[in-house]
């Protein structure tokens, strides 16, 4: 069994295809997955050599061998993937070798962005690499991605295989000599976020050659728990006469790959310019056992591109994104204004926040649908870890299967019913999971919440999730209703420490129904902290509370040299003096666009007039200024979206004080059409509108022809505006703008874009041209 | 330059920058020199002409303006190159807090992508070269981002990825071809195909030193 030997015996993968098949005079833009058909015998005779020369697995000629990487292709890609597995089978008779020999599938990258950066789903992506596996899975031994750059399509890839197959996975990363992939993941993030889906072997695969790789391996073999796979190319690619080519000879190579072998690599091979001469020079001069690894296993948690280690230090949990008792939030979540959650979090990832919780539970809404549009909003902009916050494990389970990353899971408790409902989820996408500290009621005693806290880490183990994958929650009790109980809180804290496990609480609970609460708050953080607590959940816009902990992390030494308190500190001495220097009026604030004062400039003038005065005297004139300004040439546009942005504070506040007052005109429906991913023309409109006191349904970019038509029955907007930059993208706003006519929509529809004219506009059947944001004011201070 | 030419993408016309201002722009081109990640691939191919072709790829260039910029050119160079999704998911972020900043980052980063290319083609030392000239400008169709981009191995090598509309992803991501053996035209404003529609040229400003 392959599984069998993983662990024990060096195991060798083949060397580069590629180069072998240019050197048989295969020519840059030819599809080399064609001569699986076309040149059988070529293909057979790379397998042989390298099977010959001591490989234990032959790779597929498969590497771009997808549906959409083959649409110019001469065959079906079906087609083409069945006769590489023959190829290699074929190969496997011929050298004897169809015992002790492996076949991996190759997979490469899809070719597309996945989402939320680019245009390709989870769910696209999941199915094109089903579709690959699907057609050979019973005559492979293993499905190999290799020269991957985005773990989301990994991690799509494992779901595929893990599915719907029994067959081992293994993952090869490429890593830029930055030690980053192309699209920003680290080797941490990748071991903990590949380890936790359940792959069977992991590593790094092509871009450099050993030498150059080292430091990366190195921090995958310091951290891996799986076994680790390395197959660089033969150096580092070097262009001459305009064609690439690598320098390190097989020997180089081989004593290169040497000591990496003997301090831990399990799986070795070669990619890029590597010939069976590579892997015979390997074979020679690798050991054949394995050498163990015993790495720790840490508790860490990772978004796409970040990991956090608790190693003893205090991590912050933002608690903001959570409707409880937060009206303006509740509201943005019924109407689906879902960018407010995104300023949210990045408010408390400015202010310092190390992970975020994310609690979407509102009655009358989808849990799970909800919970997986907002973590993709989320995950497009901020860099730090989730914590999936749910009392339902559908909406769990949504939400780990679409998380980019390795998330905390908020939560279990001591209830079987529970833990046999959420355990599951954490076997199988990987995650560490809150276990809270009741089962029917909070127990009183310390005691009593670590003996709930055992069961609970017992009955993990039965699913395969270790200890260091749980987070107890010893429950903060309030002080004005249970204040014996705060003490046995710490307590159970200090308990679980001591027996080395992590522990987490909702702060603010301790001072509900107090004055001062902030000060209880602090007080009982820094309690807390030096019973050796590890995750807080917060509120990281609280400076003060922020800056208790800071203070706690200079004096348990955990801030070496009081750097970050220094440099926190300092700043924020300075900052309240800018603070000061603001005198103007709302006027003057909106002309020169200084939106953080506007805030308050708009409460003082309230205290003495109407709304709708401060609205008519002042920002209207004030906007009509700055329309003006811009279209006499005398500011420019970033200077007229900072005014806007200033006006719409200033309509916020106006709004959550008299909200009767300042009605909104629209809605207005905008979008950037199907295909086209460039957005920043439409926020841009986006935001000048609201500035004129328009409320705007923004449906965001890439959007499909029939989402347009849903949200226009939805919503019934005034106006629909839609942007396309690109020629080949106009194409789909002709198709959404005849969507929208054949369902019977009436209401004027306005178009704009790089490559938008009035003539191309009419021809597309648009009811209107805009050339830019205040264009379009204009425009619908007429139609609205 | 680099300072000049974004504020020329954004619109600027000579307005006077209040310090607030410039410091916004410093710290964008800061922050996208900081996100910025400039990876670049290029291959040599050889020419043939009547009809305009690439030899290797079998492509065909049967487009007017490429043939008189490729016109006695023996081979060309075809440049890819991008500024990398990291520094997109910043600009996407401006966008969520301070549209103003994210349009300013917008207009750096594409200023920026050009000022590295051109650093990147200095290096490579070219003699008697036309200048780069990209699928989508003047007759030469955005679809040969395709065969081109496959040619160099795009996505592989530097991550640049087509959505299915054809458009490159990471945005700041750019592919163009230089002539090289013959010079036919300098690089300036008047040898520009787009001299005849262009706003800029119409409003009095030049994309370069020379008329």
């Amino acid at each position: 069994m392959l599984q069998d030997r993983l662990k024990k015996d060096v195991l060798l993968f083949d060397g580069g295809m590629g180069t072998q098949l240019q050197d048989a005079g295969l020519k840059a833009g030819d599809i080399p997955e064609e001569l699986n058909l076309e040149n059988k015998e070529l293909i057979i005779s790379v397998h042989e050599k390298y099977l010959r020369a001591g490989a234990d697995f032959i790779t597929t000629n498969t590497f771009g061998c997808n549906p959409l990487k083959m649409e110019e292709a001469k065959y079906d890609f079906v087609e083409m993937i069945q006769a590489a597995v023959n190829n290699a089978k074929e190969a496997q008779k011929r050298c004897n070798r169809e015992n002790d020999s492996y076949i991996a599938l190759d997979i490469g990258p899809i070719g597309q962005m996945m989402e939320p950066m680019g245009t390709m789903t989870f769910d696209e992506a999941y199915e094109i690499i089903l579709s690959q596996i699907e057609p050979v899975k019973n005559e492979v031994d293993v499905v190999l991605f290799e020269t991957m750059s985005d773990l989301y399509e990994v991690k799509a890839g494992i779901l595929a295989v893990k599915e719907n197959t029994d067959l081992p996975v293994f993952v090869t990363m490429t890593f830029e000599q930055d030690g980053r992939t192309l699209t920003g993941v680290n080797p941490i993030t990748f071991v903990n976020v590949v380890e936790g889906l359940k792959a069977d072997a992991l590593g790094i695969n092509c871009s450099l050659g050993p030498v150059e790789l080292t430091p990366i391996i190195t921090e995958i073999l310091e951290n891996a728990h799986l076994p680790v796979i390395f197959q660089p190319n033969a150096g580092l690619p070097v262009l001459k006469d305009g064609i690439t080519v690598y320098e390190v000879h097989p020997k180089e190579f081989a004593q290169a790959m040497k000591p990496l072998v003997e301090q831990g690599i399990a799986v070795a091979g070669g990619c890029c310019g590597t010939t069976p001469e590579f892997i015979r020079e390997l074979k020679e001069a690798v050991p054949k056992v394995v050498t163990p690894v015993e790495n720790k296993y840490e508790t860490r948690v990772s978004s796409q591109n970040q990991t956090i280690t608790f190693d003893g230090g205090v991590i912050v949990c933002g608690e903001r994104l959570n409707p409880t008792g937060k009206k303006k939030m509740k509201a943005a979540l019924k109407e689906e204004r879902y960018d407010e959650l995104v300023v949210e979090a990045i408010k408390q990832e400015q202010a310092g926040a190390n992970v975020l919780d994310v609690n979407v539970g509102l009655p009358g809404i989808d849990e799970a649908k909800t919970m997986k549009k907002v973590i993709r909003l989320l995950q497009e902009v901020i860099n730090l870890p989730l914590q999936i916050d749910s009392s339902s494990p559908e909406a769990i389970e949504e939400a780990c299967r679409y998380y980019n990353g390795k998330p905390l899971i908020n939560s279990v408790n001591g209830k079987d019913s529970v833990m046999e409902a959420v355990f599951p989820i954490v076997q199988k996408y990987g995650g560490v999971v809150i276990g809270l500290t009741l089962e029917d009621g909070i127990p009183f005693l310390a005691k009593e919440r670590v003996e709930i806290a055992k069961k609970i880490i017992k009955k993990a183990a039965t699913y395969g999730i270790p200890r260091e994958d749980i987070i107890i929650d010893c429950l903060t009790l309030t002080a004005s209703a249970q204040q014996k109980e705060v003490q046995e809180t710490l307590k159970a804290v200090k308990m679980m420490t001591d027996m080395g496990i992590h522990t987490v609480l909702g702060v603010s609970n301790v001072s509900f129904g107090l004055p001062n609460r902030p000060l209880l708050n602090r007080t009982f953080l820094t309690m807390a902290m030096q019973a050796g607590l590890d995750l807080p959940i917060i509120n990281p816009l609280d400076e003060q509370l922020m800056s208790a902990i800071d203070a706690y992390n200079v004096l348990f030494n955990f801030d070496k040299d009081s750097t970050h308190y220094i440099e926190k500190q300092a700043n924020a001495e300075s900052k309240t003096k800018e603070k000061v220097a603001g005198t103007m009026g709302l006027r003057e604030l909106i002309l020169h666009g200084l939106k953080e004062e506007a805030g308050n400039q708009t409460r003082t003038e309230l205290k003495s007039k109407e709304a709708l005065e401060v609205i008519n005297t002042i920002i209207i004139p004030a906007l009509d200024e700055v329309g003006k300004d811009y279209e006499g040439g005398k500011i420019f546009l970033p200077q007229l979206i900072q005014s806007a942005e200033t006006t719409k504070v200033a309509f916020e506040v106006i709004k959550e004080t008299f909200s009767s007052d300042a009605k909104s005109k629209g809605p207005i429906l905008i979008c950037t059409v199907e295909g086209d991913v460039h957005d920043i023309g439409k926020n841009i409109v986006k935001v000048v509108l609201e500035s004129y006191g328009y409320e705007v349904i923004d449906l965001g970019k890439d959007v499909k022809v029939e989402t347009v038509v849903e949200a226009w029955k939805k919503h019934k907007p005034k106006a629909i505006g839609l942007s396309a930059l690109m020629t080949t993208t106009v194409v789909n706003m002709q198709r959404t703008i005849e969507a929208l006519h054949e369902n019977g929509c009436k209401v004027p529809i306005w178009v704009g874009g790089a490559v938008l004219t009035e003539d191309i506009a009419k021809d597309i059947g648009a009811d209107y041209y805009t050339q830019d944001a205040m264009a379009s004011v204009n425009l619908l201070g007429e139609l609205v | 330059m680099l300072k000049e030419e974004a504020l020329k993408y954004m619109g600027h016309r000579g307005q006077k920058l209040t310090p607030d201002m410039e410091q916004a722009l410093d710290e964008c081109i800061l922050e996208v020199k900081q996100y910025g990640n400039f990876k670049a691939v290029t291959k040599e191919f050889s020419l043939s002409h009547s009809p305009l072709k690439i030899d290797e790829l079998e492509l065909e260039l049967d487009y007017e303006d490429i043939k008189t910029y490729f016109k006695g050119c023996t081979s060309c160079l075809v440049i890819a190159c991008t500024l990398g999704i990291g520094l997109e998911r910043r600009i996407k972020y401006w966008s969520k807090v301070n549209m103003s900043r994210s349009v300013m980052m917008d207009a750096v980063a594409s200023a920026y992508l050009e000022e590295c290319c051109d650093q990147y083609e200095a290096t490579l030392d070219l003699k008697e070269r036309t200048y780069r000239f990209a699928p989508g400008y003047g007759d030469l169709p955005l679809e040969l981002n395709i065969p081109l981009g496959n040619a160099l191995n795009i996505s592989k090598v530097i991550g640049v990825t087509r959505t299915r509309s054809g458009l490159f992803l990471p945005q700041k991501s750019m592919l163009g071809l230089i002539g090289i053996g013959a010079e036919n035209l300098k690089r300036s404003c008047g040898n520009c195909i787009r001299r005849e529609q262009c706003e800029l040229r119409k409003e009095g400003l030049r994309c370069y030193k020379t008329d």
